[in-house]
């Protein structure tokens, strides 16, 4: 709880900088391309039109919603896949900057948590009309994406911080994420629906895996016009599981990491 | 400790591991199981210590040794990003590390954001860099290549650069090592003078530099560290006779 309180705090004192990081990460990104920022939106609108084309023509497969089913979940964990991949060589990235100046490291974390938000909410302009294309329920049950998406923040930074520590004592772990985040993926439903689990799996296939309710959640409240999944609070526990476990080992292990680098 | 004592040291020591798996990976965990390595360190050093000493404020601060004795471990040490592993170290007020400002630029951004985001990075608000800008541009020479990506920059336009943001945003202690042989003839002249300006300030400057020579014209106070321990301390003219007589 104090190694918590310890980085808010740091973080808190230094709004500024987490300010100042993500506004020049967001224009060396982006900076310097014909079309500049639009790319934050094309990239997922590419991303769309190819899981289209791949389902609805190629494979002739999944109901007419599909490919908008598929999206509301894969954009959500195309966020979580950009940030913890940084995360996983964050600390290495910067390491000159981490023994040249002083501050709250977490800052770093926190920065590629909050750049692959706003991609993020930049792929929501792609998704909502798709939405309309493919006649999803609009419904009060929208108003959940909110919550869900600041309970998918707190994850993705308690999961961050415990990365970017093990990222640093142990180099190949970059290449081990890249290569698990995606056997993740192929294991969540997000390809496909949560039925295609047998039904007596399904309990506790929804309790060992956090994506699970992530993407049942998701889709349910952008295009079924369902209520979130009520596995939501495994999810919600991962996410303070993480967020506790990874700010105590950031908090133990930042004095050594100039030194350790 | 006195009221005007800005650093002071007591038994402090930095420690260094010496481990395989400092940077592990599974080539090296399979190669260590095969050959029966223990999984832990291997060793350690000390990178300094049993130092002791004092630093008033507006002091000139001069360190001398040899290379690989403890000199940069020292500076990092007073700026806080080495915390010590035996006995302590108090610094009063914000500290600057002149030596390593420029490794912090980010190359794909201008010398103007990377101005502000070095500013920003070492504790300055947005105002307080607005407010020496043009100082700092000025006194780098960068004219219109400011605004060109820092990739672009040879490196003794990057050292100039991070030289003007180091000496226009002061803190009350300044590190600097070697800085006085930065950019061409010329350049090197200007950053002289305004390093006379800064100690005559009331900045309190440590100095290192293994030119005894600069050390004598600049420091009033002096520390010699050989491998990691105190050889001497005091005034400069009795550091210094005891350092070249070694």
């Amino acid at each position: 709880m104090n190694a918590l309180i310890n980085q808010i705090k740091g973080i808190l004192s230094r709004l500024d900088l987490a300010k100042y990081l993500m506004q020049t990460d967001l224009k060396v990104r982006y900076k310097n391309k014909a079309l500049g920022f639009l790319w934050a939106i094309l990239d997922p609108f590419f991303m769309m039109i190819i899981y289209i084309i791949l389902v609805s023509v190629v494979f002739k497969k999944g109901n007419a919603q599909y490919p908008v089913l598929l999206f509301s979940a894969l954009l959500s964990y195309r966020w979580f896949v950009f940030s913890t991949g940084n995360n996983v060589a964050v600390l290495v990235k910067n390491s000159k900057l981490l023994q040249a100046v002083k501050f709250p490291f977490s800052i770093l974390v926190l920065n590629e948590v909050n750049i692959g938000l706003f991609n993020y909410l930049l792929g929501l302009i792609v998704l909502f009309p798709m939405l309309f294309f493919f006649d999803a329920t609009f419904s009060i049950q929208m108003l959940w994406l909110p919550v869900i998406i600041a309970v998918q923040y707190i994850f993705t930074i308690g999961f961050g911080l415990l990365m970017s520590v093990a990222g640093l004592y142990f180099r190949d772990l970059q290449n081990i994420m890249l290569f698990l985040m995606r056997i993740v993926l192929y294991l969540s439903p997000a390809l496909y629906g949560i039925e295609l689990i047998p039904a007596k799996y399904q309990h506790i296939y929804q309790c060992i895996n956090p994506f699970a309710s992530l993407f049942v959640s998701y889709k349910n409240i952008l295009v079924k016009g369902l209520p979130p999944s009520g596995y939501f609070v495994v999810f919600v526990g991962f996410a303070v599981v993480f967020l506790f476990v990874g700010s105590y080992l950031f908090n133990k292990k930042e004095p050594n990491f100039a030194k350790d680098i | 400790m006195e009221t005007n004592t800005i650093i002071q040291a007591k038994n402090l020591g930095i420690k260094y591991k010496i481990s395989r798996f400092k940077r592990s990976s599974i080539m090296n965990l399979v190669k260590n199981v095969a050959s029966r390595n223990s999984l832990k360190s291997n060793g350690e050093f000390w990178g300094l210590r049993d130092l002791n000493f004092e630093v008033q404020k507006g002091d000139i601060l001069g360190v001398l040794g040899k290379n690989g004795s403890g000199k940069s471990t020292l500076l990092k040490t007073i700026a806080g990003i080495y915390l010590p592993d035996e006995g302590e170290i108090n610094v009063k007020g914000t500290v600057s590390s002149m030596l390593t400002l420029s490794s912090g630029f980010k190359e794909d951004l201008s010398g103007v954001e990377n101005i502000f985001l070095i500013g920003v990075l070492t504790g300055f608000s947005e105002k307080q860099i607005k407010a020496k800008f043009s100082e700092i541009v000025e006194f780098s020479e960068l004219e219109d290549f400011i605004y060109q990506p820092v990739k672009s920059y040879s490196s003794g336009m990057k050292a100039r650069l991070g030289f003007s943001i180091a000496i226009s945003l002061k803190k009350d202690i300044m590190l600097v090592d070697e800085i006085l042989g930065v950019g061409d003839f010329k350049f090197r002249e200007k950053s002289r003078k305004k390093m006379i300006e800064l100690i005559k300030s009331d900045i309190t400057v440590i100095l290192v530099s293994h030119d005894s020579e600069t050390i004598r014209e600049y420091s009033n106070k002096c520390i010699w560290i050989h491998e990691g321990e105190l050889k001497a301390t005091g005034n400069t003219e009795n550091v210094m006779e005891k350092y070249l007589t070694s």
